[in-house]
């Protein structure tokens, strides 16, 4: 499902919040792909990333079936989610830092004349993998929240508890890092 | 602008293939949600609520108070104001879906006080035990609110006297569950039960009211801290109440529950005090803790914050002892003993408040980056910057450190002005001591000034600087700019710290 206005998603959340099934499943069929992308950039494996995005969805329902609850910002709240999940994740497997696996690195050479143009689209993604890969967590993240999925630094802010000044300079210095890399 | 390539290069990640969900799974994944919806449906689809109430409609009261009843269908309810009473009747007469739509609605909000209603509806109709626990159910709702108005706002007035009235609430439900809880243990009731769940609901709250004063506008800090107060005490109360039950040794399906519940509490201490000691070491130096006021058992210990620790790591070893032993009620006691030396450290040391996820990882200091953003020239030239008392009462930190460096940087557009280029200066600070303040969770602090832009404060690397500066919830600014900072001439032979106030330039 493509991007909807701020207003439909009000509106769907509202509903969502209220216990309706049907809006929820809409909320899911918005942000499920984006959680996807986000949760695979920090773990080893695409089964893993399915799991924990199932849950992340999973967890949310429950949390907004509870009477006394309310969630006034979804995307801030799933990707909140799908963030802590991740750190569970790894403070029960007792790794100490997350990566970016070499299965996500792949280049299909095998392509024609024409596909030239899509060769060299794919080695500057592999580029560019390669060297967020060497970026700390934290510049990973809000390199991904902000330019990826567009998030607003308010939200960006929530997602990672941190003032919003902190993420500006979070994203300058990442931006920073990044160019320099990529040189 | 020269970071545009960059972010486009970023951009070209949306079209990779391992990063793209498979359409196959999110349609699968849609169909598992949907099943998980229908075995946990939404409260608000049931009738829940209004079953409720119809259910103890039903039932006659035996416990109600004499005093000024009200008859309604022959049943006798307790005294309560007649806007009540017409409110039940309402709910009785069908009003169940905005009672219903009013459960998670928010101090402020137009249903609330048909949620704190339909509360009073409940207690209404519940005997003395279902009070304790509806009260101390109250209070934890209040707690969830409070969480979520110190979440979502950014304090103006009306806010601050929210937060203030909630907290006050809570405070008044657990006192009110803390005072049957007490009656009913006088009355040699066996109510283990219902302290147990007393004692998790209270210690739930407890976790999310610690986690509060961190966040919570200052204004509001005193109200919080005395719902905090109310708390730790009807804690206690039901420890004491599960203790009590124990004199006369537990049942075998109690031993089990109070067992876990040990555990877990064991857990909690254990991870505490490792943040007391992280916090006596940061705001008081190693030695601190190394200091050894203690005495021989059984003569008074004086107050003095690392004699309480040790001798809250006394009381932990001995629980683990008493624990392997299986001697419930003294790890119990033991549990409460700890806890009051732990509420008193709270009132007395800064920032000792615990993660309120008791899941995670406890036993190191939180770190945190704290950076200091000078905007614009606004509030600069307030004719009282020139009055230092007026600084001082304005700050909300008074800190010493040592500059470590100074760099000269431009930034990207977006953070001030969109489409222009800044020059900023970033200072790295290494805080040597707080004169005013909570302690950071790190003894590093960056500010980030505009360059170029007059009355703003400057810094000379390796200088020694006392700074004066604002903020809340993560977002700090210095008062009064240039004014806003001293340069510190170095200690001199006698030791004494010279400071004066020296202007940019001079």
């Amino acid at each position: 499902m493509k991007g909807i206005s701020k207003n439909k998603e009000r509106e769907l959340l509202k509903e969502a919040n209220q216990g309706d099934e049907q809006a929820y499943a809409q909320i899911y069929e918005i942000y499920a792909a984006k959680l996807f992308r986000f949760i695979r950039f920090k773990v080893s494996s695409r089964e893993l990333a399915e799991d924990i995005t199932q849950e992340v969805f999973f967890k949310t329902w429950r949390y907004l079936i509870e009477p006394e609850n309310k969630i006034k910002n979804i995307k801030a709240f799933l990707y909140r989610t799908a963030r802590n999940l991740v750190i569970d994740f790894y403070i029960q497997k007792s790794k100490a830092t997350l990566s970016l696996e070499d299965d996500l690195v792949s280049v299909d050479l095998t392509g024609t004349d024409s596909a030239d143009h899509k060769i060299d689209v794919d080695l500057q993604i592999n580029e560019i993998k390669l060297v967020l890969k060497k970026l700390s967590e934290q510049y990973q993240e809000v390199i991904i929240l902000r330019f990826l999925d567009g998030l607003s630094i308010s939200e960006i802010s929530q997602i990672l508890d941190k003032a919003k000044n902190s993420v500006y300079v979070l994203i300058h210095r990442a931006l920073k890092v990044l160019k320099k890399e990529l040189k | 602008m020269f970071n545009k390539r960059t972010i486009n290069k970023i951009k070209l990640l949306a079209k990779d293939k391992e990063l793209r969900a498979d359409k196959n799974w999110l349609k699968k994944t849609l169909g598992n949600l949907r099943q998980f919806m229908v075995e946990n449906p939404g409260v608000r689809k049931r009738d829940g609520k209004s079953h409720y109430i119809v259910e103890k409609v039903n039932l006659i009261q035996s416990n109600a108070r004499k005093s000024r009843e009200l008859t309604l269908l022959g049943l006798k309810l307790k005294p309560m104001p007649i806007i009540t009473s017409i409110l039940i009747i309402a709910i009785l007469a069908g009003g169940g879906v905005t009672t219903v739509q009013a459960q998670d609605a928010l101090p402020g909000e137009t249903l609330y006080p048909v949620k704190l209603v339909t509360e009073k509806a409940q207690l209404v109709f519940s005997g003395e035990e279902g009070d304790v626990k509806l009260h101390a159910k109250f209070a934890l709702r209040r707690a969830k609110e409070l969480e979520s108005l110190t979440y979502q706002i950014k304090p103006t007035e009306t806010d601050v006297e929210l937060i203030e009235t909630t907290a006050t609430k809570l405070k008044e439900e657990t006192e009110f569950s803390e005072t049957g809880l007490t009656k009913l243990v006088q009355r040699n009731k066996d109510i283990t039960r219902l302290a147990l769940r007393v004692e998790e609901v209270t210690n739930n709250h407890l976790q999310i009211l610690e986690g509060l004063t961190q966040k919570v506008p200052v204004q509001a800090l005193s109200t919080i801290k005395k719902a905090q107060e109310a708390s730790q005490k009807g804690q206690i109360t039901a420890m004491e109440a599960i203790i009590k039950a124990g004199e006369k040794g537990y049942s075998q399906e109690i031993k089990p529950l109070i067992e876990e519940r040990v555990k877990v509490r064991l857990k909690q201490t254990q991870g505490k005090a490792e943040i007391i000691k992280g916090n006596i070491k940061f705001s008081q130096g190693e030695e601190a803790l190394e200091e050894d006021k203690t005495r021989v058992s059984g003569e008074p210990i004086p107050f003095a914050p690392s004699a309480r620790v040790k001798q809250a790591d006394m009381l932990i070893r001995e629980l683990e002892t008493s624990l392997e032993k299986e001697d419930l009620s003294k790890a119990l006691e033991e549990i409460k003993n700890i806890n009051v030396i732990f509420n008193e450290l709270e009132t007395v040391l800064p920032g000792t408040s615990s993660e309120d996820d008791s899941e995670r990882e406890t036993n190191v200091i939180p770190t945190e980056e704290v950076i200091i953003v000078q905007q614009d020239r606004s509030g600069l030239l307030a004719a009282e910057c020139a009055d230092k008392s007026y600084i001082t009462e304005r700050a909300d930190y008074i800190i010493e450190g040592f500059v470590e460096k100074v760099t000269n940087e431009t930034a990207y557009p977006f953070m001030w002005r969109e489409g222009q280029n800044y020059n900023f200066i970033y200072t790295d600070l290494l805080i040597e001591r707080y004169i005013k303040g909570i302690p950071f969770g790190t003894n590093r602090l960056q500010i980030v000034t505009p360059d170029g832009v007059e009355d703003q404060p400057i810094f000379h690397q390796g200088k020694r600087v006392r700074i004066y500066f604002q903020g809340t919830n993560g977002e700090y600014t210095i008062v009064c700019g240039s004014f806003g900072i001293q340069e510190l001439i170095p200690y001199g032979d006698d030791g004494i710290d010279v400071s004066t106030n020296i202007q940019p330039g001079e």
